[in-house]
């Protein structure tokens, strides 16, 4: 197999702080488009604070990565697409999309089966070319409704 | 005397809560071991809720201080932005009884592992540390793991860390933040884990050390407070 076909490359991550456009598009399709969670430990510090929707607070590799294990434990065949990036001084903003169907119960309960499409903004704050901040907001409501079979 | 050793002389004996609005800035945030504060004008509304009391400043280090008021003790560490504070993070320890018990706002279900990627592998012989981490502290770090993490007893002869582990059979410890001084080491870190009844606990810890000797701040009443907080529930049990 040619290797430059495979999409599980083993690639150094890009420097955010240098090219923060490729950095997010190298993160969201490693670890949530081809479900590389141990990457968060190379692109976020070990001491990283993330905050979410519902007031979620996680701290540290381990409860981020437990974070995109659940998202993609509760969307198994989830599809995500960058929209757009913008980045200033120590600050990079992505807004994101995903696609899929509620097909687990890791974290809004007992699988309904129901299409989903979630919008979302996540902003990281950069230092030491690693994230040390990130705070991920998405329509948590409008998810849930979503997934009670409403529009 | 540090500015912040000034501020918490200022707002805890002489209850002048108007310097507030110079010394954080508006988004400012607290956080502790049963959550955070988000805003001075909240920040100002947690300070209105306390007596006075006179203190001792027992170690200043700039950004990070250690203070005594009466019978307990407290850490405080602070972020600034163009010299204001943007961020504090406060750890003190009135025992799990005094001035009544805390109560923890409901908590998310836990999420992820204690150790990262680990598996069942023993704890390394240096910590893990975020980057930027003064060079200065990290031997003190690297025992600190060993001792903790590693359950090397015998590098950290406290009573209050088997005591810890006891209850939280899985504790695992992360180095969060650091600032050296002149004599002393101050650390900032986080301990999680999971007690007998199933509860994860999700600590803040700050120790500062001078020599061997340390002064570690653990909020046991917001442990307390962990153990019978209830789970956020969306409504369809899995």
């Amino acid at each position: 197999m040619d290797a430059s076909l495979t999409a599980f490359t083993n690639h150094a991550m890009p420097n955010p702080a240098q090219d923060p456009h490729a950095f997010a598009h190298a993160f969201f399709d490693q670890i949530i488009a081809l479900r590389r969670f141990g990457r968060v430990r190379e692109v976020y510090s070990p001491a990283a604070h993330w905050a979410g929707p519902g007031g979620q607070r996680l701290f540290g590799w381990g409860e981020i990565a437990g974070w995109f294990t659940a998202l993609i434990g509760s969307f198994g065949d989830a599809r995500v697409h960058i929209q757009h990036v913008a980045a200033v001084d120590d600050m990079v903003a992505v807004r994101w999309e995903l696609t899929g169907t509620h097909d687990g119960g890791a974290l809004y309960g007992a699988a309904t089966g129901e299409p989903v499409y979630i919008l979302a903004v996540t902003h990281w704050r950069i230092a030491h070319s690693m994230i040390v901040d990130e705070v991920s907001v998405f329509d948590e409501i409008a998810l849930m409704r979503q997934m009670e079979g409403g529009l | 005397m540090s500015d912040l050793a000034t501020l918490e002389t200022a707002l805890r004996r002489d209850r002048n809560l108007a310097a507030l609005a110079d010394s954080h800035v508006h988004r400012a945030t607290r956080e502790d071991s049963l959550g955070i504060i988000k805003g001075r004008d909240a920040i100002t509304a947690a300070w209105v809720n306390k007596d006075a009391s006179d203190l001792t400043i027992a170690a200043d280090l700039s950004d990070m201080i250690a203070y005594k008021v009466k019978s307990w003790h407290g850490h405080r560490w602070v972020w600034r932005e163009a010299g204001r504070i943007l961020r504090e993070v406060v750890v003190d320890d009135r025992g799990p009884d005094r001035n009544g018990p805390k109560t923890a706002p409901p908590a998310h279900p836990p999420l992820g592992e204690l150790r990262s990627g680990e598996g069942q592998y023993a704890a390394s012989n240096t910590a893990i540390l975020p980057p930027g981490f003064p060079e200065e502290a990290r031997d003190i770090a690297n025992r600190l793991h060993q001792a903790w993490n590693g359950r090397a007893f015998n590098l950290y002869d406290r009573t209050w860390l088997p005591s810890l582990i006891r209850q939280l059979p899985d504790a695992t410890f992360h180095f969060e933040h650091a600032i050296v001084g002149d004599r002393q080491t101050a650390i900032l870190w986080r301990v999680m884990g999971h007690h007998a009844g199933g509860q994860r606990v999700r600590l803040i810890g700050s120790s500062v050390f001078t020599g061997d000797a340390d002064d570690t701040v653990i909020d046991h009443a917001a442990m307390a407070a962990q153990l019978v907080r209830p789970l956020i529930d969306y409504g369809r049990s899995a």
